[in-house]
């Protein structure tokens, strides 16, 4: 994606729509939130002209604050819905299915225990991305991304291994 | 260099981001000092194993749906271009021709004007008259169509679906019915339209749908599903059929649940 090049968003979009993807499914827990976000940003990226490298960041950027946006509308819609534990003693569940859930609540717990810009340097550096764009991207100074990533690591290993907050929480 | 690596320092090695002045004098430090290169050895296993319980949580990219879902929407949004612009070009054309017309009715003697003086004057001044009081009878209103019904569908989580119903109006209509196909949905027509959806892995929640009519789609693949309406189970999938297990309120104080065919 060069500028002044045709853009093909389908090519870019196979290259970029995983790794936003796991991204977002990684911080929200929510595999239709993270495909309804990252479709989201891929349309409001349309018409924009800009190298890869920085789309990818432009991508990453917009999809955290929708993500933030919807946490923000789902906190409060939550509220309202007083939505009640899942239940599997009334409605089993594969085995597969249920254990995934629970890896996905787990980590999500975990995540849930870092400050939301610990978490978001975590998992862009989980993505490639460098000190520099992160640092962009979470306002900090490039210099401190190698210690703030370092201390974000171990909270996030420590939390695992205490069983995260025992339960979700919600994130952003 | 005889002070410890920081952190920091230690975090940008490992992750091949230290500047390229620091890095031949961190490496040499951590060749000579076994403190040092223990703590990268630690940093380094608590790195791997960050990653590796992120990644256990993972699902695969739907790349293909996703994508065609993209295309889609780009597909109407070129054409919500091209009708804002011919809506724009029509409003244009008419106030031109609006102002051309009342130009032209300003000039004394030009055809506009006389064909106004001829035709509409007379016309206006008969219906005033007293014996003009019977108006033609207006055209039948047209039955307002019906609106489109709003939904949702999903697909199961691991072959199982839950629908749950929340603050549904009494007087609401719920059928469940088997489908074809591996999608389960919602439809709400008249005034359940009001209603908000939310989805979660093999879960849609409904909530405050109005008196009008739910429609709930469940696969025939679907492994187990329920139907929730108000805190109760009402429809529950057994083998190959639907079964409303209870209604959800007294009768006549509930939404009505019934199978359809």
């Amino acid at each position: 994606m060069s500028r002044g090049a045709a853009v093909d968003y389908d090519a870019l979009f196979r290259r970029l729509y995983p790794s936003l993807f796991r991204y977002l499914h990684r911080l929200t827990g929510e595999a239709d939130a993270a495909d309804d976000i990252a479709q989201e940003s891929f349309v409001r990226l349309l018409g924009r002209d800009m190298p890869e490298d920085e789309a990818r960041l432009w991508l990453f950027t917009v999809a955290t604050n929708l993500f933030r946006d919807g946490a923000r509308t789902r906190k409060r819609r939550e509220r309202l819905l007083q939505v009640r534990p899942w239940t599997p003693a009334a409605l089993p569940r594969p085995d597969e299915a249920a254990e995934r859930a629970a890896t996905v609540k787990a980590v999500r717990g975990a995540l849930g225990t870092l400050a939301e810009r610990d978490r978001q340097m975590l998992l862009m550096r989980e993505e490639g991305f460098r000190y520099d764009e992160i640092a962009k991207v979470v306002g900090v100074a490039p210099g401190s991304v190698g210690t703030l990533l370092a201390r974000a690591a171990r909270r996030f290993v420590a939390a695992w291994d205490n069983g995260g907050d025992d339960g979700e929480q919600a994130l952003g | 260099m005889n002070r410890h690596l920081a952190e920091g320092t230690l975090q940008a090695l490992l992750d091949g981001e230290l500047p390229p002045g620091e890095r031949p004098a961190a490496e040499a430090h951590l060749a000579g000092c076994g403190e040092c290169a223990a703590a990268a050895r630690e940093l380094r296993a608590v790195n791997e194993r960050a990653a590796a319980i992120l990644a256990g949580g993972d699902v695969a990219a739907p790349v293909a749906q996703a994508q065609m879902s993209l295309r889609a929407r780009r597909a109407r949004q070129r054409q919500g271009h091209w009708g804002d612009a011919r809506k724009a070009l029509l409003r244009a054309a008419v106030l031109v021709l609006a102002l051309a017309g009342v130009a032209a009715a300003a000039v004394p003697g030009s055809p506009v004007r006389d064909w106004l003086v001829q035709t509409v004057l007379p016309a206006r001044k008969a219906t005033l008259a007293p014996d003009a009081r019977r108006a033609p009878a207006p055209p039948p209103r047209q039955a307002d169509a019906p609106a489109a019904p709003t939904g949702i569908s999903i697909r199961p989580d691991g072959g199982a679906v839950r629908v749950v119903l929340t603050r549904a109006n009494p007087r609401l209509q719920v059928t469940a019915r088997l489908v074809d196909g591996d999608r389960a949905g919602v439809l709400a027509r008249g005034r359940a339209m009001s209603a908000r959806f939310r989805t979660a892995p093999g879960r849609i929640e409904v909530v405050d749908a109005g008196a009008g009519e739910i429609e709930v789609e469940i696969p025939r693949a679907a492994r187990s599903a329920t139907v929730e309406v108000n805190g109760r189970v009402s429809v529950a999938k057994d083998g190959d059929s639907l079964r409303v297990l209870a209604p959800a309120g007294a009768p006549g104080e509930g939404p009505a649940v019934r199978v359809g065919g």
